[in-house]
């Protein structure tokens, strides 16, 4: 039974994986591929109605570890405590620019969600990496 | 939390009162007899038992704080409930958009449901306190020891920036929204 | 790592669908058909998650030492626990995919540049 857990626990956290690493390789590449207003809106609303469920399979990997494997969960989320609340403020930065950045109209403010996105983007992704590459470096 | 300090039957519910930690009673203390028993075991006579019945290490550590956000809690609570009520009975009138009194009120009782909100919650964890989880396992035995305290400092630090900058963005926002007007129909 | 590869090694056969899934998806994105493209880069995602997770089994936090792992049977509940969260799992799941699913059916095709589509 544990057994299966876990093969179920690793499906859920690559299910995590692709549906939340489009949404930070839009991130990443929609200051680049987006030239113009118009297109960063476009490149903006390919993501912009799923992404709120696309981060709950994180809190759903979570709590299933709770469920599951609360010595995981409890070991893993300590140990990595600074980093983790890390990876939190970066979530709540990413989410900030994607949905601030159309309720003001002035060019500044647009543009200063746009490189907040991307940066939060950007850093979430290599964040993952360094903590997965950490927990289970050989 | 309901400043109640001694067992009794009969015990009544404070509506104010200001509560002594030194003399372990309440000063001024406006109460309703008998609603507390009834509502605790559903008898008007039975005995609550006080705070002074338990032992003292298993008191929460500030018992005013306590007191005073239920009772905050409590008190905004009913005021909705007034509130909402003489606001349903306008609109079910047709009067509610002419009643230009309660309008205001309505308009400036905008921040006590944060107030009700947080203070609730301030009971529940104050009230918990030393348990974490009652009975069974206390607080200061269920911290986690990987965690320093200085990581707890950096990181509460840290949520209160980014809260302060998300009350400011929030306030912000909201003000060109305001601004801006209704939409038109 | 090793050790899990001499006990099983059909492991290797996950690496194998993970390089498979990049060629695919670098094959399907040049030729034009992005949603054959996206699948082949979820199974690259699957089957690289898939390897490194078979690699750490029964571990799920591996140690310095291989000894001071935290193995899977340590760290798991009860077995009645476990059973009953599959039963609550499951249909939690079926809820979870059937919606998203349904959500990424529900959109519009492609947005074009120039449609004022509500966010």
């Amino acid at each position: 039974m544990d057994t299966l857990w876990f093969c179920l626990l690793a499906a859920m956290l690559a299910t995590y994986v692709v549906f939340d690493g489009f949404y930070f390789g839009v991130g990443i590449l929609h200051l680049f591929a987006a030239r113009s207003a118009a297109e960063r809106q476009q490149v903006l609303h390919s993501v912009g109605p799923v992404w709120d469920g696309n981060e709950v399979w994180l809190v759903a990997l979570g709590g299933t570890m709770m469920a599951v494997f609360p010595k995981l969960l409890a070991t893993a989320f300590a140990g990595f405590y600074l980093p983790l609340m890390i990876v939190l403020w970066l979530l709540m930065f990413r989410a900030l620019g994607i949905e601030l950045r159309h309720q003001v109209a002035d060019q500044l403010w647009e543009q200063f969600w746009d490189v907040a996105f991307a940066a939060a983007s950007f850093l979430l992704a290599s964040s993952w990496g360094q903590h997965w590459g950490t927990l289970y470096a050989e | 939390m309901e400043g109640h300090f001694h067992s009794t039957d009969r015990a009544g519910l404070v509506l104010m009162g200001q509560p002594d930690m030194d003399g372990l009673t309440l000063h001024n203390g406006i109460e309703i007899p008998g609603v507390l028993s009834f509502l605790t075991h559903g008898r008007w006579v039975k005995e609550v038992k006080g705070l002074s019945d338990f032992p003292r290490d298993e008191w929460p550590s500030n018992v005013p704080l306590l007191y005073y956000s239920y009772h905050i809690m409590a008190g905004l609570g009913t005021l909705f409930t007034l509130m909402m009520g003489l606001s349903a009975l306008q609109l079910v009138r047709g009067k509610l958009w002419q009643s230009r009194g309660l309008l205001w009120v309505l308009m400036l009782a905008l921040p006590f449901p944060f107030i009700a909100n947080t203070a609730g919650w301030m009971t529940t964890e104050l009230g918990r306190q030393p348990w974490l989880i009652y009975g069974l396992f206390r607080t200061a035995d269920g911290y986690s020891e990987q965690v320093t305290p200085s990581n707890v400092w950096f990181t509460l630090i840290g949520f209160m920036g980014m809260y302060a900058l998300l009350s400011v963005l929030y306030f912000f926002v909201t003000t060109q929204i305001i601004a801006k007007g209704p939409e038109e129909v | 790592m090793l050790e899990s590869l001499q006990v099983r090694p059909w492991t290797v056969g996950f690496v194998v669908l993970a390089a498979g899934g990049i060629y695919a998806a670098r094959r399907y994105c040049l030729s034009g058909s992005a949603g054959k493209a996206f699948l082949a880069s979820c199974l690259y995602l699957y089957a690289m998650m898939a390897s490194r997770a078979s690699w750490v089994f029964p571990n799920v936090l591996p140690g310095r030492e291989s000894s001071a792992g935290l193995t899977a049977a340590v760290a798991a509940t009860a077995e009645s626990t476990l059973v009953q969260t599959l039963y609550w799992w499951v249909p939690g799941m079926c809820l979870a995919l059937g919606y998203t699913w349904l959500v990424y059916r529900a959109l519009p095709g492609k947005f074009l540049v120039g449609d004022g589509a509500g966010h």
